[in-house]
């Protein structure tokens, strides 16, 4: 009796962390899942994403119940277990996907086959189909203009891939990280899975979260760059948008986007799909699955196995905190690049159009652009930017997938 | 591209192997990326920009001008009714909207309403 007692005491969790030589790092991971709980739960940050993020993370971080295992998503795994692997992988291949699939599906728990969603691309898409079926363009078709806005806030993307090199990471670590100021999660977590999966918690988190603090972090530049003149130009009514240009935009953005950037492919197309469902009319059912039952079902599997990535082992290390920094950076550079864009656009117009809806280029819909119009009635109570910042708001998101694109055809393999 | 073979080997080392020009193939690796990279997003979005331009024009300006144009034609050759003013039509009018108060006003109909203004010409 006393031999099982011990022999059950031996294999509790507690055990197992104490007799860890790095359990401090554990209870570093605890404290970052609190304060992500903290900004879900109190602070109301982007709660359906953060809150299956920072659960899955307390999953990974559970010692003793081996939730995960991510070395069956890398070649060293292979490499060890299968001899025959280690030419492959030596010649400078990898590991092919069915190998990995059938070794999840033969060995592997539930995180594991939920992780393959990643591993294979299906989330970020399916996440697009239903933003795309929730996304008006009518204000984009309404004032194309803002398309150079959205091009504009990619800027961060490009700064920061620049500045990463400079740190030590390959290009296609620094276009993972870069990809973060698209401030975009799917389209973050799409380009990272191909180019630096062993950063895949890292910048999934730091892009959740800046795009959760948006709110904060915006402001301060949005009244630094711009002035308050400029801040309380009103702008005029959109024109109305028909039918017919609704359904044809998808069409034509696929067509236009995919036809130059085959990479964007994944997300654009299912982007654009997921609007031909809403604005057709015809497609009412199909429309709203994917903007309910099909998105919710996939951010929990997304947020989950994202969270579960970022283990005490692989997520400690100096270059997660390079991440966080760089991300900020591209943040912060991507909402001066639309800000200053309005601006230029701003005097080209002769004044008609408020800078503050370029810094709604930066994606993350459609919290960017509620704080352009937050800026704007600070300046002036009975200003109304909303609609005329969501035309840059839906290009940012066109924008990032493009930046991902030109990441994925230089670096992907 | 760039001295650059392998994309998945940092460019520059942050180690005992750290050569000061590391810093400079790092900088025109990333300078030329950034000029790369923005181009295309903005030539792609100028592409998209004009493909709406024409969108507007086929879609929302022609078909608006032609409606106007219908409009103006049709109110052209339409003689305008003229409507003839009499004493029993107005009559009418005040009967409706009395009789209209009166249902308001009865009991049990739970309608809350004030009359704003009631003019006679």
């Amino acid at each position: 009796m006393q031999a099982a007692i011990e022999k059950f005491l031996v294999k509790t969790g507690i055990s197992i962390l104490i007799e860890q030589p790095d359990w401090w790092k554990y209870l570093i991971m605890y404290a970052i899942v609190g304060v992500l709980f903290y900004l879900a739960v109190v602070k109301k940050f982007e709660p359906l994403l953060l809150m299956p993020i920072a659960f899955g993370m307390l999953l990974a971080n559970l010692p003793g119940a081996d939730l995960i295992h991510l070395d069956f998503f890398f070649d060293d795994y292979y490499v060890a277990k299968y001899p025959e692997m280690a030419a492959l992988v030596a010649a400078g291949g990898h590991v092919p996907m069915s190998e990995i699939i059938k070794e999840v599906v033969n060995e592997g728990g539930l995180l594991d086959i939920l992780y393959l969603g990643v591993k294979l691309g299906v989330y970020p898409s399916l996440i697009f189909l239903g933003v795309g079926a929730m996304t008006d363009f009518s204000p984009l078709i309404a004032n194309p203009k803002s398309l150079l806005m959205g091009a504009g806030a990619q800027l961060g993307v490009f700064a920061a891939f620049f500045f990463a090199l400079f740190l030590g990471f390959s290009p296609a670590e620094a276009g993972a990280i870069g990809i973060i100021g698209g401030a975009d999660g799917p389209t973050a977590i799409h380009v990272t899975k191909d180019l630096a999966p062993h950063l895949l918690g890292a910048i999934a988190i730091a892009a959740y979260s800046y795009m959760a603090l948006i709110p904060i972090i915006q402001p301060p530049f949005m009244r630094l760059i711009t002035t308050k003149a400029e801040r309380e130009i009103k702008m005029t009514n959109l024109r109305s948008v028909s039918k017919l240009e609704k359904v044809i935009f998808p069409i034509i953005v696929t067509a236009i986007v995919c036809l130059i950037i085959p990479d964007a492919a994944p997300l654009v197309g299912f982007l654009m799909l997921g609007n031909l469902f809403n604005v057709s009319g015809v497609t009412d059912r199909l429309s709203k699955t994917a903007q309910n039952e099909l998105i919710n079902i996939v951010t929990i599997f997304l947020g989950v196995s994202v969270g579960a990535t970022a283990n005490a082992e692989n997520f400690l290390k100096p270059q997660t905190i390079f991440i966080i920094v760089l991300g900020l950076c591209a943040f912060i550079i991507s909402t001066c690049g639309g800000l200053i864009t309005g601006k230029i656009m701003c005097k080209l117009t002769g004044g008609k159009i408020n800078p503050l809806i370029g810094s709604a280029g930066v994606s993350a819909v459609p919290m960017a652009a509620r704080v352009a119009q937050d800026e704007g009635r600070r300046a002036d109570p009975s200003n109304f930017l909303l609609m005329h910042a969501m035309g840059p708001n839906v290009a940012g998101v066109i924008g990032s997938a493009v930046a991902a694109g030109v990441f994925l055809s230089f670096f992907g393999s | 591209m760039f001295g650059v073979e392998n994309f998945k080997e940092p460019i520059v080392q942050l180690n005992e192997n750290f050569d000061i020009s590391q810093l400079g193939t790092a900088a025109l690796y990333g300078g030329a990326m950034l000029l790369i990279g923005m181009l295309t997003i903005f030539a792609v979005l100028c592409i998209l920009w004009a493909s709406l331009a024409v969108f507007k024009l086929c879609f929302h300006d022609l078909p608006a001008r032609r409606a106007r144009e219908k409009s103006e034609a049709s109110s052209d050759s339409v003689a305008t009714p003229v409507v003839e003013y009499t004493p029993a039509a107005d009559a009418e009018i005040v009967a409706v909207i009395a009789a209209a108060i009166a249902a308001a006003e009865a009991e049990g109909s739970g309608l809350k309403f004030r009359v704003v203004s009631f003019r006679r010409k």
